[in-house]
């Protein structure tokens, strides 16, 4: 029990003309004084995070609501006794109990056990990672505040966040937690072990238009799910392309740890439309590579190439690089372009630089060039053309279904059937569908850092003020904003931290619940084999 | 002598160059009629079937971040030089103890005060007994003690911050967002009746103007 000491003291007169006279001479200091930059910065960390926060407890209410409802329209349909309805009610209820308290909990990077990292690239890594306490799986993509503000890219780990938040769908890879210290941002995502498609073309090189097709008719229908949310997600290529253990497509943004809008700035473009103009008329000249030999060259370096923080613009539709005003089309533009490479072999844009590259799409009605001889179906040549570089391009994933390249496919019980590469797991944590990277001694400088800076009490602008700080003395460092500087880094990752409603984990049972009822790819079909 | 919800604060104020339709204009939109005059009735009942537990657990934690940065604005000018005293105008002062450390009140200038109390109720939060994150167990019997000794003294901060740094808080432009945080934070305690009325007479004017509020 507290024992409360504290009391209210009414002032006599004395003091009150006191404390007057203490108010005009603040009043003074404050009018000459300018704001110095920590009481800004400080000022507009407040103002960022409590706009956050009601914008996401408006979010929060509705979609407690949504869920609520959804459980009832699913229990009209299901004609349950009444003790059935009511315990999958109460079912729910203790799901929304366990999420409210999940969102108490102060995740922090030693409560996941990393067994192996399964991506690098130019901001930090993803590692596949085991939660110490429940055991269960996940990819932990963590992303160096340093790196991303150097290259400004604090927006688009914040866009990634709140696609993956918001997206509650089987087509995108899902986000059960963000949270970050003081030098790294965290996303705890679903861990797809079946790797990526860029895995699998570099294994199988060619795909058969009947396994391209699979693959083409469930990217779409990832994309259409982004669409809906209100998204473009402008990176479509293959290493964003990520197969569950089944060999089912869902997309992210996994294998090149930039955010889920990876965007070039406005400059970058710039210069490479400008490069491209430049060396237009020297590319009539000069041709380094035979077509085999660029080829070849290609195949080897691709897996580096996507690392890199500028990547390559192979997928990229034109109005992209033009900076004129960009629509969902572009995501069917780059699917056009995996297509391409699906059934041909290798990117049609192909070529030795990065400006080449863009010339080439600039250019797509000269280059565009889909070969003649390897067989390929009148339907397949035309769905590529009007994906890539046709007047009139497909502009809705509607529009594509209806093409004859698609006929046949089963489009709302596609993910129930059995993909044509199934990926071979020995345990639930087999990697070999990922390369094989290895651990960079800084790593543990790193951690070294990271526990000295939990043990120094820093102030931490994460969502849940932090503190390992325990009560022994009056005079220890406190836990008030003010006390330190916010850092500039702090300050582009307010409103970070998240937990999304799938962290509550499943229930035990193993009789109909709540999670098979929410889950909108039963399996109550029979799979059929393409 | 206060500007109360009628002030324009800049970053919710949509910029010219910030064209209708676009998403960052209907963010803007978004955040000025939560700040403005959005009803915060779902954000602060118990939602249906949730336990007072949970609920009151995650919400004294929002409140706490909110007004921990609220008041880290304002920590430049509230010195022990301008702020002797945790005060809420000529009429009130408050006095720490926390009933273990210091059992007997003492008077500490406002920054100490904010310093003691942010560390305790951070000290509170992290006590698993008292708030615990583990699943299946009941409610503590400090708990509810505790949260109404959290929010009370998280009301000082408010009222000090009123009372002694409304000019600078106006000046930062975070006086809408100073608003409606204090709304908020007072119709959840009027919703749970986490404070004796008693204690929040310092902002009597502001609670009046909150409770004749037609959107509540």
């Amino acid at each position: 029990m507290i024992n409360d000491h504290e009391s209210v003291i009414d002032v006599g007169s004395d003091d009150e003309r006191e404390n007057f006279e203490d108010e005009e001479d603040t009043t003074t200091v404050y009018s000459s004084d300018p704001l110095s930059r920590p009481t800004m910065d400080r000022s507009l960390a407040a103002k960022m995070y409590i706009e956050q926060y009601y914008i996401n407890a408006q979010q929060s209410v509705k979609e407690r609501g949504q869920r609520r409802k959804d459980l009832e329209l699913k229990l009209e349909n299901m004609k349950l006794s009444s003790k059935e309805s009511n315990d999958l009610r109460k079912e729910l209820d203790k799901k929304e109990s366990d999420y409210m308290r999940i969102k108490r909990l102060k995740l922090k990077r030693s409560d996941f056990e990393v067994i192996r990292i399964i991506g690098r690239g130019a901001f930090g890594e993803v590692s596949l990672v085991r939660h110490r306490e429940s055991n269960d799986l996940y990819a932990m993509k963590r992303l160096k505040k340093s790196e991303m503000l150097k290259k400004e890219q604090a927006a688009h780990v914040r866009a990634e966040r709140d696609v993956l938040a918001s997206a509650n769908t089987n087509w995108v890879v899902k986000l059960y937690y963000s949270f970050q210290d003081d030098n790294y941002l965290y996303l705890i995502m679903e861990y797809l072990p079946g790797g990526d498609m860029m895995s699998l073309l570099i294994k199988y090189d060619i795909f058969t238009e009947n396994q391209a097709r699979f693959y083409i008719a469930e990217t779409i229908l990832a994309i259409e799910s982004v669409h809906t949310l209100g998204y473009i997600h402008r990176d479509i290529k293959p290493d964003n392309l990520l197969l569950d253990s089944k060999g089912h497509v869902k997309l992210c943004d996994l294998g090149l740890c930039t955010g889920f809008h990876r965007l070039h700035s406005s400059e970058f473009y710039q210069m490479l439309v400008g490069d491209a103009m430049t060396i237009k008329m020297k590319l009539i000249e000069a041709t380094p590579l035979t077509q085999t030999e660029r080829i070849a060259s290609w195949k080897k370096a691709r897996r580096a190439l996507a690392y890199s923080a500028v990547g390559t613009p192979d997928y990229t539709a034109p109005e992209v690089f033009l900076q004129i005003g960009y629509n969902k089309e572009v995501d069917w533009w780059s699917l056009g372009v995996i297509l391409y490479e699906m059934v041909v072999g290798h990117p049609p844009f192909l070529s030795d630089n990065t400006t080449e590259t863009c010339l080439k799409i600039l250019n797509c009605k000269e280059t565009l060039q889909i070969p003649t001889d390897m067989g390929l179906s009148k339907e397949v040549i035309d769905l590529i053309k009007r994906l890539v570089c046709e007047k009139d391009r497909y502009k809705s994933a509607d529009e594509i279904k209806l093409h004859p390249f698609f006929k046949g496919v089963n489009w709302d019980n596609i993910r129930n059937q059995s993909a044509p590469f199934v990926p071979e797991l020995k345990s639930p944590t087999d990697t070999s569908n990922f390369d094989i990277y290895e651990e960079i001694p800084n790593d543990i400088d790193d951690d070294d850092n990271n526990n000295n800076n939990n043990s120094n009490n820093n102030i931490n602008l994460n969502d849940n003020i932090n503190s390992n700080c325990t009560y022994t003395t009056p005079t220890k460092k406190s836990n008030i904003m003010g006390k330190g500087n916010i850092k500039d880094k702090d300050l582009a990752f307010i409103g970070f931290t998240f937990k999304g409603f799938d962290a509550v984990n499943k229930s035990p049972t193993n009789r109909r619940n709540v999670e098979s009822i929410f889950n909108t790819n039963n399996s109550t079909t029979t799979s059929t084999t393409k | 002598m206060f500007k109360i919800f009628g002030s324009k604060a800049q970053t919710f104020k949509p910029k010219k160059s910030i064209k209708k339709g676009t998403k960052q204009y209907e963010l803007h939109q978004k955040i000025k009629e939560t700040l403005g005059s959005g009803d915060l009735t779902d954000a602060i009942k118990l939602p249906p079937d949730e336990t007072l537990f949970e609920w009151l657990s995650v919400n004294t934690i929002d409140f706490f971040n909110q007004s921990n940065l609220l008041y880290g604005s304002i920590t430049e000018f509230c010195t022990p030089k301008y702020c002797p005293s945790m005060s809420a105008g000529p009429q009130y002062e408050f006095l720490w103890a926390d009933g273990k450390e210091i059992k007997k009140p003492i008077r500490v200038s406002a920054p100490a005060y904010v310093d003691y109390l942010m560390t305790w109720i951070q000290v509170q939060l992290d006590d698993e007994d008292i708030f615990p994150t583990k699943p299946t167990e009941d409610m503590p019997k400090n708990f509810l003690p505790t949260i109404k000794a959290i929010f009370k003294r998280l009301f000082r901060v408010y009222a000090h911050i009123y009372y002694s740094h409304m000019d600078r808080v106006s000046v930062l432009g975070v006086e809408a967002h100073l608003n409606t945080a204090f709304r908020h934070f007072y119709l959840f305690i009027k919703e749970f009746n986490l404070v004796d009325k008693k204690e929040m007479l310092p902002l009597q004017n502001i609670i009046d103007k909150i409770n004749a509020r037609k959107d509540i």
